[in-house]
């Protein structure tokens, strides 16, 4: 199931709206309305929310004047944005490793921290998220994009290779190559006991 | 169709619980890109009408052991049981 599908519901498709706004402009706000709070949460997840309030506008602002280039036979112009909004992160690759090694790392805190289990199940945790966290961060950023898409924003591989303008078998092995350094990530540190089901497929 | 990998699932996970953003949350970008449009002259006539592309998702697997290791105790108690394939908010 996708979670992040867009709002198909309206019978005007995307590509019928982009089609519309090269005659008439202001038909592209409707692409902001149906996907800004997708694209806005994807860079929020990424950079962090302030900077995400200023580069959707430039993500849609981009799209618009590109907007020509469209290849209209794709009717859901998802992943078009998401590219345009990679590359845009892309930008602000500083940010988004801030944003991996603390705000991912961090687990809420326990109510009731006085349980012996619950304190040991918070440090697993913790600890799991701090590795991972900092996994993601050293992948090299080509990598971490096509992760990211599919993993966060639940896009298909073809949907990753046209977002960032790339074969799906390049999709493919850098998905694999990041997979592979997230696991050897976690199978150096002493987590490797808890996420042997993981480090054994 | 994707393949369902445990370190793709792990990395999901991961991810942070972003809230979507609401309409005025994101009138300032509407703003200055309706601000844009405004300015825009009228390009060239739209071309044909795009044809049907096929579609695919994800899927999720189960719950796993790993997962509610990630979330720790307190976090995994607290939250009530999700369907495997929408584990995260929208």
């Amino acid at each position: 199931m996708r979670l992040a599908a867009p709002d198909m519901r309206a019978e005007v498709e995307d590509a019928a709206i982009i089609e519309a706004s090269l005659t008439d402009p202001d038909r592209f706000g409707a692409l902001f309305d149906r996907h800004a709070p997708l694209v806005h949460r994807y860079i929020a997840r990424r950079t962090g929310r302030d900077i995400a309030d200023d580069l959707v506008a430039e993500t849609f602002l981009a799209a618009f004047r590109r907007r020509i280039r469209y290849d209209t036979s794709y009717r859901d112009a998802r992943p078009w944005l998401y590219g345009i909004a990679t590359n845009l992160i892309g930008q602000h690759r500083r940010d988004e490793t801030r944003q991996l090694r603390i705000r991912l790392a961090a687990v809420p805190d326990l109510d009731d921290p006085g349980h012996g289990d619950r304190v040991a199940a918070d440090v697993t945790a913790r600890a799991a998220r701090r590795v991972l966290a900092a996994a993601l961060a050293g992948l090299p950023d080509a990598d971490r994009d096509v992760l990211v898409l599919i993993a966060w924003e639940q896009l298909s591989y073809d949907e990753v290779a046209r977002a960032l303008d790339i074969p799906i078998g390049t999709v493919r092995s850098r998905l694999s190559r990041a997979r592979s350094r997230v696991r050897e990530a976690l199978a150096r540190t002493d987590l490797s006991a808890t996420f042997k089901e993981l480090l054994t497929r | 169709m994707n393949d369902i990998d445990p370190i793709t699932e792990l990395i999901a996970e991961l991810a942070p619980s972003t809230p979507l953003a609401s309409a005025q949350d994101l009138a300032p970008a509407r703003r200055r890109l309706m601000t844009a449009l405004a300015t825009e002259d009228p390009g060239p006539a739209a071309t044909a009408r795009p044809a049907p592309v096929s579609r695919t998702g994800n899927r999720r697997s189960s719950q796993a052991g790993w997962r509610v290791a990630l979330a720790g105790t307190a976090t995994a108690a607290a939250r009530p049981a999700a369907p495997a394939s929408s584990s995260r908010p929208i």
